[in-house]
């Protein structure tokens, strides 16, 4: 079913922001986000973080967002952590086809496109260099490496991609399947794309004012086409 | 280029000639200053843009494929959009300003030839120039299944060399200024024409 709102339409779209966990491919399908987190808790606890026992998240960036405060001098190592089951996740998985599309059709018709991800930047792009899919991103803004509070839905990662593709936020689509990703967007003052990939998400999407709201990637892909 | 770009919108008149392969740079140096005039801090009273590119609705010199040479349309058309995409971009920045009534005359104006440039110029106020050239740079890109090399300009990182007019008409830069833009002007007038939507 298409949630296509006859209002909206691509011709203004200058450049692309895309989310990469979700649109691009499901990074942490070769070791589960759940794992991860745990698996993060576990280290830390090992390294003597104090309340890691009193965190209850399967988030990966939640644990990682939560223990840089409460215990600051292990985030290098959690970071680093992090990024390690990042490209062991990152190795067996591959793009959705429909990314792809949409990477090619921005790349046709002249859009630049930045990766602006919460997942590190090192991981993603050796992902986009595995599938040869380099040539059609022009930057890759990951989380920052010392200061997790920059993560989505903090617009800074948004700021930089805007900076590096020398456009402005209103000239911009930001792609994203989170919440985070529409919040960040609308705090930059980027048009927005909820890609609706799992139920319930289509109803939050519209409910904070997404621009579009797409099911699959080749919706987009069609839209940029016009 | 952009403190130029900036300073040249503190005056009255404002008048800049572009010639170059696509207007891309010209797009991101106006975008700063444009947002000023529209915020009220810089109040021009007249505007005047001409931006003078490559028609590529044909194929040219530029871009051909490396390995023969010859023109590949996806390439070409790809490169097409984005010269509309910069030049509608900018036409459109402009007429606001005079829509929005902050400024009594602003224009924007784009004409194609069938050159490849060798270099790109801005003009500013008649009295500044930048000259930059563009070297041809050989770029992977996709096409369809396949992922071809392809020649064509790359203008983005050019060093900008700058000529200045000044009081005296035998000055270098004076000279230059004159040159430069009955350069201009010679192409605008003679084989450019508007470039169609």
């Amino acid at each position: 079913m298409k949630d296509h709102q006859p209002t909206f339409t691509t011709d203004r779209v200058r450049a692309v922001l895309l989310d990469f966990d979700g649109p691009v491919c499901s990074a942490f399908a070769g070791y589960p986000a759940a794992s991860v987190a745990s698996d993060l808790l576990i280290l830390a606890a090992r390294s003597g973080a104090g309340v890691a026992g009193a965190v209850d998240t399967s988030d990966p960036m939640q644990v990682l967002r939560i223990l840089h405060r409460q215990d600051p001098h292990l985030h290098p190592q959690m970071e680093e952590f992090l990024t390690v089951a990042e490209l062991a996740s990152l190795a067996q998985t591959a793009p959705h086809p429909g990314a792809v599309g949409v990477l090619e059709q921005c790349w046709a018709s002249g859009r630049p496109v930045a990766v602006v991800t919460n997942n590190s930047a090192e991981a993603v792009a050796a992902f986009l260099a595995r599938h040869g899919l380099q040539h059609l991103v022009e930057g890759v803004h990951g989380r920052d490496r010392d200061d997790p509070a920059l993560m989505k839905p903090h617009p800074h990662l948004l700021e930089a991609a805007l900076r590096q593709l020398g456009v402005r936020a209103g000239e911009c689509l930001m792609v994203g399947d989170s919440v985070t990703d529409i919040e960040a967007a609308h705090a930059v003052g980027a048009m927005a794309v909820g890609y609706a990939n799992k139920p319930g998400k289509a109803e939050r999407f519209r409910a904070l004012g997404c621009d579009l709201v797409i099911h699959s990637m080749d919706e987009l892909a069609t839209a940029l086409k016009a | 280029l952009r403190p130029h770009i900036e300073a040249a919108f503190a005056a009255e008149q404002v008048t800049i000639d572009f010639a170059g392969f696509s207007s891309e740079t010209l797009h991101g140096a106006l975008q700063e200053p444009l947002d000023r005039v529209r915020e009220g801090r810089t109040r021009p009273r007249s505007i005047r843009i001409r931006i003078l590119v490559t028609d590529l609705s044909q194929p040219r010199g530029l871009p051909v494929r490396s390995d023969t040479g010859q023109d590949d349309p996806q390439a070409r058309a790809r490169m097409r959009r984005i010269m509309l995409r910069h030049t509608q971009g900018i036409e459109d920045l402009v007429s606001e300003l005079q829509h929005l009534d902050l400024v009594p005359q602003a224009t924007a104006c784009t004409r194609v030839h069938p050159l490849v440039p060798m270099g790109k110029i801005y003009l500013i106020n008649r009295t500044q120039a930048f000259f930059g050239f563009y070297p041809v740079t050989e770029h992977r890109v996709p096409l369809g299944q396949e992922t071809a090399r392809i020649h064509d300009l790359m203008g983005r990182d050019s060093l900008l060399f700058h000529h200045s007019a000044g009081p005296d008409p035998d000055s270098v830069g004076s000279q230059y200024l004159a040159q430069a833009h009955a350069w201009f002007d010679s192409l605008w007038n003679s084989i450019a024409w508007e470039r169609p939507q």
